[in-house]
Protein backbone atom coordinates (compact mmCIF):
# COMPACT_ATOMS: atom_id res chain seq x y z
CA UNK A 1 0.00 0.00 0.00
CA UNK A 2 1.45 3.37 -0.90
CA UNK A 3 1.48 6.25 1.58
CA UNK A 4 -1.37 8.07 -0.11
CA UNK A 5 -3.86 5.20 -0.01
CA UNK A 6 -2.79 4.43 3.56
CA UNK A 7 -3.63 8.01 4.52
CA UNK A 8 -7.02 7.74 2.86
CA UNK A 9 -7.84 4.49 4.69
CA UNK A 10 -6.72 5.93 8.01
CA UNK A 11 -8.88 9.00 7.40
CA UNK A 12 -11.89 6.86 6.48
CA UNK A 13 -11.46 4.79 9.63
CA UNK A 14 -11.13 7.90 11.75
CA UNK A 15 -14.25 9.45 10.23
CA UNK A 16 -16.20 6.23 10.72
CA UNK A 17 -15.12 6.02 14.34
CA UNK A 18 -16.03 9.60 15.20
CA UNK A 19 -19.32 9.76 13.33
CA UNK A 20 -20.88 6.53 14.63
CA UNK A 21 -24.34 7.16 15.99
CA UNK A 22 -25.19 6.02 19.50
CA UNK A 23 -26.54 2.48 19.27
CA UNK A 24 -28.05 0.25 21.91
CA UNK A 25 -25.42 -1.78 23.67
CA UNK A 26 -22.54 0.68 23.44
CA UNK A 27 -23.54 2.31 26.74
CA UNK A 28 -23.72 5.83 25.32
CA UNK A 29 -26.86 7.85 26.09
CA UNK A 30 -28.09 11.20 24.77
CA UNK A 31 -28.77 13.83 27.47
CA UNK A 32 -31.09 16.82 27.31
CA UNK A 33 -29.46 20.24 27.80
CA UNK A 34 -31.95 21.44 30.46
CA UNK A 35 -31.62 18.11 32.26
CA UNK A 36 -27.81 18.46 32.35
CA UNK A 37 -28.03 22.08 33.51
CA UNK A 38 -30.52 21.52 36.32
CA UNK A 39 -29.94 17.94 37.52
CA UNK A 40 -26.30 17.70 36.49
CA UNK A 41 -25.49 20.71 38.71
CA UNK A 42 -25.48 18.45 41.78
CA UNK A 43 -24.89 14.93 40.49
CA UNK A 44 -24.17 12.95 37.34
CA UNK A 45 -27.09 13.44 34.93
CA UNK A 46 -28.18 9.80 34.96
CA UNK A 47 -29.36 8.34 31.63
CA UNK A 48 -33.16 8.48 31.27
CA UNK A 49 -33.08 5.04 29.63
CA UNK A 50 -31.95 3.32 32.84
CA UNK A 51 -35.28 3.72 34.71
CA UNK A 52 -38.87 3.21 33.54
CA UNK A 53 -41.24 6.20 33.31
CA UNK A 54 -43.21 5.40 36.52
CA UNK A 55 -39.96 5.42 38.54
CA UNK A 56 -38.92 8.77 37.03
CA UNK A 57 -42.38 10.17 37.78
CA UNK A 58 -41.94 9.23 41.46
CA UNK A 59 -38.58 11.05 41.56
CA UNK A 60 -40.04 14.15 39.89
CA UNK A 61 -43.00 14.27 42.31
CA UNK A 62 -40.84 14.87 45.37
CA UNK A 63 -38.01 17.15 44.19
CA UNK A 64 -38.34 19.29 47.33
CA UNK A 65 -37.26 16.17 49.31
CA UNK A 66 -34.68 14.70 46.95
CA UNK A 67 -32.29 12.24 48.68
CA UNK A 68 -31.88 14.54 51.67
CA UNK A 69 -31.87 17.90 49.91
CA UNK A 70 -34.31 20.35 48.34
CA UNK A 71 -33.86 20.11 44.56
CA UNK A 72 -37.10 21.91 43.61
CA UNK A 73 -37.27 23.45 40.13
CA UNK A 74 -39.30 26.25 38.60
CA UNK A 75 -42.50 24.98 36.95
CA UNK A 76 -41.21 25.36 33.39
CA UNK A 77 -38.03 23.35 33.95
CA UNK A 78 -39.91 20.71 35.95
CA UNK A 79 -42.40 20.11 33.12
CA UNK A 80 -39.68 20.03 30.45
CA UNK A 81 -37.44 17.63 32.35
CA UNK A 82 -40.36 15.41 33.40
CA UNK A 83 -41.45 15.11 29.79
CA UNK A 84 -37.94 14.37 28.51
CA UNK A 85 -37.42 11.66 31.15
CA UNK A 86 -40.79 10.04 30.32
CA UNK A 87 -40.11 10.16 26.57
CA UNK A 88 -36.67 8.57 26.93
CA UNK A 89 -37.37 6.18 29.81
CA UNK A 90 -36.70 2.45 29.72
CA UNK A 91 -39.50 0.08 28.76
CA UNK A 92 -37.81 -2.97 30.25
CA UNK A 93 -38.62 -4.70 33.52
CA UNK A 94 -34.96 -5.25 34.29
CA UNK A 95 -34.55 -1.48 34.81
CA UNK A 96 -37.52 -1.13 37.18
CA UNK A 97 -37.06 -0.62 40.91
CA UNK A 98 -39.59 -1.18 43.67
CA UNK A 99 -38.43 0.75 46.74
CA UNK A 100 -39.56 -0.32 50.20
CA UNK A 101 -42.25 1.95 51.69
CA UNK A 102 -40.80 5.36 52.56
CA UNK A 103 -37.58 4.66 50.63
CA UNK A 104 -36.56 6.67 47.56
CA UNK A 105 -36.15 5.31 44.03
CA UNK A 106 -32.57 4.24 43.45
CA UNK A 107 -31.49 3.34 39.92
CA UNK A 108 -28.64 1.32 41.46
CA UNK A 109 -31.18 -1.17 42.88
CA UNK A 110 -32.54 -2.37 39.54
CA UNK A 111 -31.86 -6.01 38.55
CA UNK A 112 -29.93 -4.76 35.52
CA UNK A 113 -27.70 -2.44 37.56
CA UNK A 114 -27.00 -5.07 40.20
CA UNK A 115 -26.01 -7.63 37.58
CA UNK A 116 -23.78 -5.20 35.64
CA UNK A 117 -22.01 -4.07 38.82
CA UNK A 118 -21.80 -7.37 40.71
CA UNK A 119 -18.01 -7.34 40.53
CA UNK A 120 -17.55 -3.57 40.89
CA UNK A 121 -15.22 -2.32 43.61
CA UNK A 122 -16.12 1.18 44.73
CA UNK A 123 -13.07 3.46 44.82
CA UNK A 124 -12.25 6.12 47.42
CA UNK A 125 -12.94 9.65 46.14
CA UNK A 126 -11.70 12.62 48.17
CA UNK A 127 -11.13 10.51 51.27
CA UNK A 128 -14.59 8.92 51.16
CA UNK A 129 -15.70 5.62 49.66
CA UNK A 130 -17.71 6.44 46.55
CA UNK A 131 -21.34 5.37 46.29
CA UNK A 132 -22.99 3.83 43.26
CA UNK A 133 -24.65 7.24 42.71
CA UNK A 134 -21.23 8.66 41.78
CA UNK A 135 -20.97 7.06 38.34
CA UNK A 136 -18.03 9.29 37.43
CA UNK A 137 -15.87 7.69 40.11
CA UNK A 138 -15.26 4.92 37.54
CA UNK A 139 -17.05 6.00 34.33
CA UNK A 140 -14.88 9.02 33.55
CA UNK A 141 -17.22 10.34 30.82
CA UNK A 142 -20.47 9.76 32.73
CA UNK A 143 -21.25 13.49 32.74
CA UNK A 144 -21.58 13.22 28.94
CA UNK A 145 -23.73 10.08 29.10
CA UNK A 146 -20.82 7.88 27.98
CA UNK A 147 -20.56 4.64 29.98
CA UNK A 148 -18.59 2.72 27.37
CA UNK A 149 -16.01 0.42 28.93
CA UNK A 150 -13.28 2.18 26.98
CA UNK A 151 -13.71 5.28 29.16
CA UNK A 152 -13.49 3.46 32.49
CA UNK A 153 -10.81 4.17 35.06
CA UNK B 1 -31.95 66.20 3.26
CA UNK B 2 -33.50 62.78 3.98
CA UNK B 3 -37.20 62.24 3.44
CA UNK B 4 -39.24 61.16 6.49
CA UNK B 5 -39.50 57.60 5.11
CA UNK B 6 -35.72 57.44 4.66
CA UNK B 7 -35.16 58.58 8.22
CA UNK B 8 -37.66 56.01 9.43
CA UNK B 9 -35.90 53.29 7.48
CA UNK B 10 -32.55 54.36 8.86
CA UNK B 11 -33.96 54.36 12.38
CA UNK B 12 -35.47 50.88 11.93
CA UNK B 13 -32.22 49.59 10.49
CA UNK B 14 -30.18 50.85 13.41
CA UNK B 15 -32.77 49.37 15.78
CA UNK B 16 -32.58 45.99 14.05
CA UNK B 17 -28.79 46.12 14.30
CA UNK B 18 -29.02 46.81 18.01
CA UNK B 19 -31.64 44.23 18.95
CA UNK B 20 -29.88 40.92 18.20
CA UNK B 21 -26.86 42.05 20.18
CA UNK B 22 -28.93 43.31 23.09
CA UNK B 23 -31.25 40.29 23.50
CA UNK B 24 -28.84 37.46 24.46
CA UNK B 25 -27.07 39.61 27.04
CA UNK B 26 -30.19 40.10 29.21
CA UNK B 27 -29.91 38.87 32.88
CA UNK B 28 -27.01 41.18 33.74
CA UNK B 29 -27.58 41.25 37.47
CA UNK B 30 -24.83 42.20 39.89
CA UNK B 31 -24.41 41.53 43.62
CA UNK B 32 -25.23 45.21 44.17
CA UNK B 33 -28.40 45.16 42.07
CA UNK B 34 -29.60 42.03 43.90
CA UNK B 35 -28.88 43.68 47.26
CA UNK B 36 -30.85 46.76 46.17
CA UNK B 37 -33.86 44.53 45.55
CA UNK B 38 -33.53 42.79 48.93
CA UNK B 39 -33.10 46.17 50.66
CA UNK B 40 -36.43 47.39 49.24
CA UNK B 41 -38.11 44.16 50.41
CA UNK B 42 -36.52 44.35 53.87
CA UNK B 43 -37.67 47.94 54.30
CA UNK B 44 -41.25 46.92 53.55
CA UNK B 45 -41.37 44.63 56.60
CA UNK B 46 -39.05 46.81 58.74
CA UNK B 47 -39.42 50.49 57.77
CA UNK B 48 -36.39 51.59 59.82
CA UNK B 49 -34.02 49.00 58.28
CA UNK B 50 -30.70 50.69 57.66
CA UNK B 51 -28.70 48.26 55.56
CA UNK B 52 -26.90 44.94 55.36
CA UNK B 53 -24.10 43.83 57.65
CA UNK B 54 -21.13 41.72 56.58
CA UNK B 55 -20.54 40.68 60.23
CA UNK B 56 -24.13 39.41 60.55
CA UNK B 57 -23.72 37.66 57.20
CA UNK B 58 -20.59 35.80 58.33
CA UNK B 59 -22.25 34.60 61.55
CA UNK B 60 -25.26 33.44 59.55
CA UNK B 61 -23.03 31.62 57.03
CA UNK B 62 -21.15 29.65 59.72
CA UNK B 63 -24.17 28.87 61.94
CA UNK B 64 -25.80 25.43 61.72
CA UNK B 65 -29.13 26.99 62.81
CA UNK B 66 -29.97 24.10 65.12
CA UNK B 67 -29.52 21.38 62.49
CA UNK B 68 -26.67 19.43 60.87
CA UNK B 69 -25.59 21.71 58.07
CA UNK B 70 -24.38 25.29 57.73
CA UNK B 71 -23.73 27.13 54.47
CA UNK B 72 -20.05 26.35 55.10
CA UNK B 73 -20.70 22.58 55.10
CA UNK B 74 -20.77 22.57 51.29
CA UNK B 75 -19.32 26.01 50.43
CA UNK B 76 -16.38 25.52 52.90
CA UNK B 77 -15.35 27.92 55.67
CA UNK B 78 -13.42 29.91 53.06
CA UNK B 79 -15.77 30.91 50.20
CA UNK B 80 -12.75 31.73 48.02
CA UNK B 81 -12.23 27.99 47.72
CA UNK B 82 -14.13 25.29 45.85
CA UNK B 83 -16.46 23.15 47.92
CA UNK B 84 -18.04 19.74 47.56
CA UNK B 85 -21.67 18.68 47.64
CA UNK B 86 -22.09 16.96 51.02
CA UNK B 87 -24.09 14.07 49.56
CA UNK B 88 -22.88 13.58 45.98
CA UNK B 89 -19.31 14.87 46.30
CA UNK B 90 -19.78 17.03 43.18
CA UNK B 91 -17.44 20.04 42.89
CA UNK B 92 -18.97 23.39 43.87
CA UNK B 93 -17.23 26.44 42.43
CA UNK B 94 -16.18 29.19 44.90
CA UNK B 95 -19.03 31.34 46.24
CA UNK B 96 -17.16 34.61 46.76
CA UNK B 97 -17.39 36.94 43.73
CA UNK B 98 -13.67 37.78 44.17
CA UNK B 99 -12.84 34.16 43.27
CA UNK B 100 -15.73 33.48 40.88
CA UNK B 101 -17.10 36.37 38.83
CA UNK B 102 -20.17 34.37 37.74
CA UNK B 103 -21.61 34.41 41.26
CA UNK B 104 -24.63 36.65 41.88
CA UNK B 105 -24.95 37.64 38.21
CA UNK B 106 -28.30 35.93 37.52
CA UNK B 107 -31.23 36.71 39.80
CA UNK B 108 -33.24 33.59 38.89
CA UNK B 109 -30.30 31.31 39.66
CA UNK B 110 -29.53 33.11 42.92
CA UNK B 111 -33.13 32.89 44.15
CA UNK B 112 -33.38 29.23 43.11
CA UNK B 113 -30.33 28.27 45.17
CA UNK B 114 -31.33 30.39 48.19
CA UNK B 115 -34.74 28.68 48.09
CA UNK B 116 -33.25 25.17 48.04
CA UNK B 117 -30.30 25.69 50.33
CA UNK B 118 -32.13 27.74 52.98
CA UNK B 119 -34.70 24.96 53.10
CA UNK B 120 -31.90 22.40 53.58
CA UNK B 121 -30.00 24.35 56.23
CA UNK B 122 -32.74 26.33 58.07
CA UNK B 123 -35.89 24.35 57.15
CA UNK B 124 -37.42 27.63 55.99
CA UNK B 125 -36.92 30.39 53.39
CA UNK B 126 -34.25 33.01 54.05
CA UNK B 127 -35.39 36.59 54.62
CA UNK B 128 -34.29 39.39 52.28
CA UNK B 129 -32.11 40.70 55.12
CA UNK B 130 -30.33 37.35 55.54
CA UNK B 131 -29.63 37.14 51.81
CA UNK B 132 -28.32 40.73 51.72
CA UNK B 133 -26.14 40.15 54.81
CA UNK B 134 -24.53 37.00 53.39
CA UNK B 135 -23.79 38.72 50.08
CA UNK B 136 -22.36 41.74 51.98
CA UNK B 137 -19.96 39.37 53.75
CA UNK B 138 -19.07 37.48 50.54
CA UNK B 139 -18.31 40.80 48.83
CA UNK B 140 -15.98 41.81 51.70
CA UNK B 141 -13.80 38.72 51.07
CA UNK B 142 -10.89 39.59 48.80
Amino acid sequence: MNTFSFRISALTLLLAATSLPAVAGDHRYALDATYIKECGACHVAYPAALLPAPNWATVMKSLDRHYGTDASLDAKAEVAIGRWLADNASRRDKHAVEPAPGQPVRLSESPWFQKEHRRARLPVVGGKKASFAQCDACHTLAAKGDYNEGSMK
Amino acid sequence: MKSPSQSLRAALLSLSLLLPAATPAQAADTPASLQAGWLTEAQKTEPGFKGFSAARGETFFRNTHGSDWSCATCHTANPNQSGKHEVTGKLIQPLAPAANAERFSDSAKVEKWFRRNCNDVLKRACTPQEKGDVVAWLLSIK
